[in-house]
């Protein structure tokens, strides 16, 4: 190599181009944006999901809104004691506010379409998610539920462990 | 004056706030889809007049009780049971008096509603129209399911009456919804294989809905007992 350099100039490496990286990066956070959904919410809640296998998915973009039971988290259950208590967004709920959350859900989809007969009609495809923890006694569970009947929010999807 | 040329902006630092980005939404998002049991509760009607009779052999009782043990038809089972139990009762091949009825399905009662759904989206103004024309194609595809499956279509009446204590636990209540499904898709796919010579999951849409058609969920709830 010294040979062909003879009486020449050092050369010096460039450097690598750091400019296109930026590009590559939104496009990453661009691809994050699309292909995840924000959380909904943290728990207050100990949720043991139960497992089964006939499960299905629900389509991606539909209205939904999260119910939760189960017993407050040890540093809650000073506050809220050990029963199984219900988790409405972020916070634990009685029973009488089902009602009330549901319809200010359903408000809140129909006012996130400029149409309202669109809005109208996704707020009405409105599915309800259970989390519910697997030692729950039946006895609370149908109580939710009949909350969720007088609502008139019938579409309910229990969240599951897919498998056994 | 000289003209001095504007500096150019440095775009060093913008791979750093994109990855800042990047790293807030990875943390606040997440990308598991949640798979879920889909539940259409029933409508809460203001008149308490007492339901319609079922005949008593049509029904297919099973119950949780407190002890989450199960009870299918009176009698102590293990819940690996139940799809099997549940299959034998539906199908009914042995014409068992005391289990539910199953009958052949006729092309002359399909036709029949398959005509007057016609008549219902002729009538139909522009609201409805598009649940008349989803009926009016659902009948349709109930006599061609006819036409594939032939005699194996049989119209059963049985109702899976799904009850539970109150001192049940929701793990017990979901296992047990699940092996009653379990039981449908395993009726189903038994069909598949023996008509379509394919398994559940080799199916096309289409015969995967002409054999929900064929062998019908029908589970209910009773209310909790307290």
């Amino acid at each position: 190599m010294s040979k062909f350099n003879d009486g020449k100039k050092q050369r010096i490496e460039p450097g690598i181009s750091t400019a296109s990286l930026p590009d590559i990066v939104f496009m990453l956070l661009f691809f994050f944006m699309v292909a995840t959904k924000t959380r909904e919410n943290t728990s207050s809640l100990i949720v043991t999901l139960p497992s089964a296998t006939e499960t299905g998915k629900l389509e991606d973009k539909t209205p939904t809104a999260y119910i939760q039971l189960g017993v407050p988290t040890k540093k809650l259950q000073k506050v809220y004691g050990d029963k199984t208590s219900i988790q409405l967004n972020d916070a634990i709920k009685s029973k009488k506010d089902i009602r009330m959350f549901l319809d200010d859900k359903r408000a809140s989809i129909k006012a996130s379409y400029p149409d309202a007969q669109i809005g109208a009609s996704k707020a009405k495809k409105m599915v309800v998610c259970l989390k519910v923890d697997k030692k729950t006694k039946l006895g609370v569970v149908s109580e939710v539920k009949e909350e969720l009947r007088d609502a008139s929010a019938l579409k309910v999807n229990y969240i599951v462990n897919e498998g056994k | 004056m000289p003209k001095r040329q504007s500096p150019e902006v440095n775009a060093g630092s913008m791979a750093d706030i994109a990855f800042l980005l990047l790293i807030f939404f990875l943390v606040t998002s997440e990308m598991t889809q949640e798979s879920g049991m889909f539940q259409l509760l029933p409508e809460k009607v203001a008149d308490t007049s007492p339901p319609p009779p079922v005949n008593k052999r049509n029904v297919i009782e099973v119950l949780v009780n407190n002890n989450n043990l199960i009870l299918f038809e009176g009698k102590l089972v293990k819940i690996e049971e139940i799809p099997t139990l549940v299959k034998e009762m539906i199908l009914n091949s042995s014409n068992r008096t005391d289990w539910p009825v199953s009958r052949a399905v006729t092309e002359e009662e399909l036709q029949v509603r398959i005509d007057k759904n016609k008549k219902v989206l002729e009538k139909a103004n522009e609201a409805a129209q598009a649940s008349a024309e989803r009926k009016l194609k659902k009948s349709e595809l109930r006599l061609k399911a006819l036409q594939v499956f032939g005699e194996d279509f049989r119209k059963s009446e049985h109702v899976v009456n799904m009850q539970a204590t109150q001192g049940a636990e929701y793990e017990t209540y979901i296992l047990l919804k699940d092996h009653l499904k379990q039981a449908y898709k395993s009726l189903r796919n038994d069909l598949a294989i023996k008509v379509l010579g394919r398994g559940w999951s080799d199916l096309t849409l289409q015969e995967k809905e002409m054999l929900k058609m064929v062998y019908k969920e029908n589970i209910s709830e009773a209310p909790v007992i307290q």
